[in-house]
């Protein structure tokens, strides 16, 4: 993937799992982790740009006698997500058509190569318009 | 590797950096370690899952300012020169090779920027021109109508029309023009700054 489209997905992501409570680094890691590949050599470059962007903040709290650093989203964080929303609602579009496209093609090239009349199980598409 | 030789060799990497910069980032990785052993993983394993610590200070420094980069090149080659005098002496007499060189950077990343503040500027100037122009026309048609002819008042509502319509055309492909020129800047200056950045291994 494109390192800077990757970088602004982790951002996103990052935010995302800051948006019902508060978090900490390894905790969110292990959040977004599902989802997109993420280590500590990349969200901390992320964290430092989204908190000089002051898309969130930062506070300490007391942890089994060390400092823990928490992150807190701030409004302009969540209309970051909001935006991020809006924008990428025209790429699943996209998305949807480019993916469901191909393969009834394929289809449609085999029943007429063979002029037999294939049974075909579609996957979970909505049938044909 | 244990944690103390990840953040020692983390530090090395960053030397020449502000001490509090320093700390700030060894403390983030310290904690990543600290917080999967205390979810039962043994440090070798937790240390291993951060990676490689060359490759963590080069991702941290990318984040920096470029002054301060900048700085940190200078004290490296400071630091690796035994005979400080002559250090001093040669900083001295490159003055007029190495000064007008940094001036030309400086301006170069300036020229970059002000480029494409200027290209924003215009296109929005454009922009903003034809949204008067139409609404000017809009409103000056009725009283052309009523001052000239009924046919010139109707030539001056297309023209307004058509004036407005282009207006509306154009807003978000300039948006995304005016986006797409402050990418570039972004990725001027990350490349800038990877000139500074040691691509040395540990």
């Amino acid at each position: 993937m494109d390192v800077q489209l990757k970088k602004g997905l982790i951002e996103i992501c990052v935010l995302k799992a800051l948006e019902t409570e508060d978090s900490y680094g390894y905790q969110i890691i292990k959040d977004i982790s599902p989802y997109i590949e993420i280590s500590e050599s990349t969200l901390y470059p992320v964290l430092k740009r989204l908190e000089s962007g002051e898309y969130l903040e930062v506070y300490s709290v007391e942890h089994n006698g060390r400092l823990r650093k928490y992150y807190r989203i701030t409004a302009s964080g969540r209309e970051k997500i909001k935006l991020f929303i809006e924008e990428w609602k025209e790429v699943m579009t996209v998305y949807g058509y480019i993916s469901r496209e191909i393969p009834e093609f394929e289809e449609h090239r085999a029943v007429k190569k063979s002029g037999a009349n294939i049974n075909h199980a579609e996957k979970g598409s909505d049938g044909n318009d | 590797m244990t944690k103390i030789e990840f953040t020692g060799a983390l530090a090395k990497q960053l030397a020449g950096l502000p001490g509090q910069e320093i700390d700030r980032i060894t403390a983030f990785y310290a904690e990543a370690v600290d917080d999967r052993m205390e979810e039962g993983m043994g440090e070798e394993e937790a240390v291993a899952a951060l990676g490689d610590p060359g490759e963590a200070a080069r991702q941290a420094m990318m984040e920096l300012p470029l002054p301060t980069l900048m700085k940190m090149k200078v004290k490296e080659s400071r630091d690796r020169t035994d005979n400080k005098t002559l250090w001093i002496v040669l900083a001295i007499l490159g003055f007029p090779v190495w000064f007008p060189l940094l001036i030309t950077l400086g301006g170069v990343i300036f020229a970059v920027y002000a480029t494409v503040w200027a290209v924003i500027v215009s296109i929005g100037a454009v922009v903003l021109s034809l949204a008067i122009a139409g609404v000017a026309a809009f409103i000056g048609f009725i009283p052309y109508m009523l001052t000239v002819t009924p046919a010139a008042g109707l030539f001056m509502l297309g023209v307004a029309l058509a004036l407005i319509g282009l207006t509306l055309i154009l807003i978000k492909p300039v948006i995304l023009i005016c986006k797409g020129l402050a990418r570039l800047t972004v990725y001027a200056l990350r490349a800038v700054k990877r000139l500074f950045i040691p691509d040395k291994g540990i």
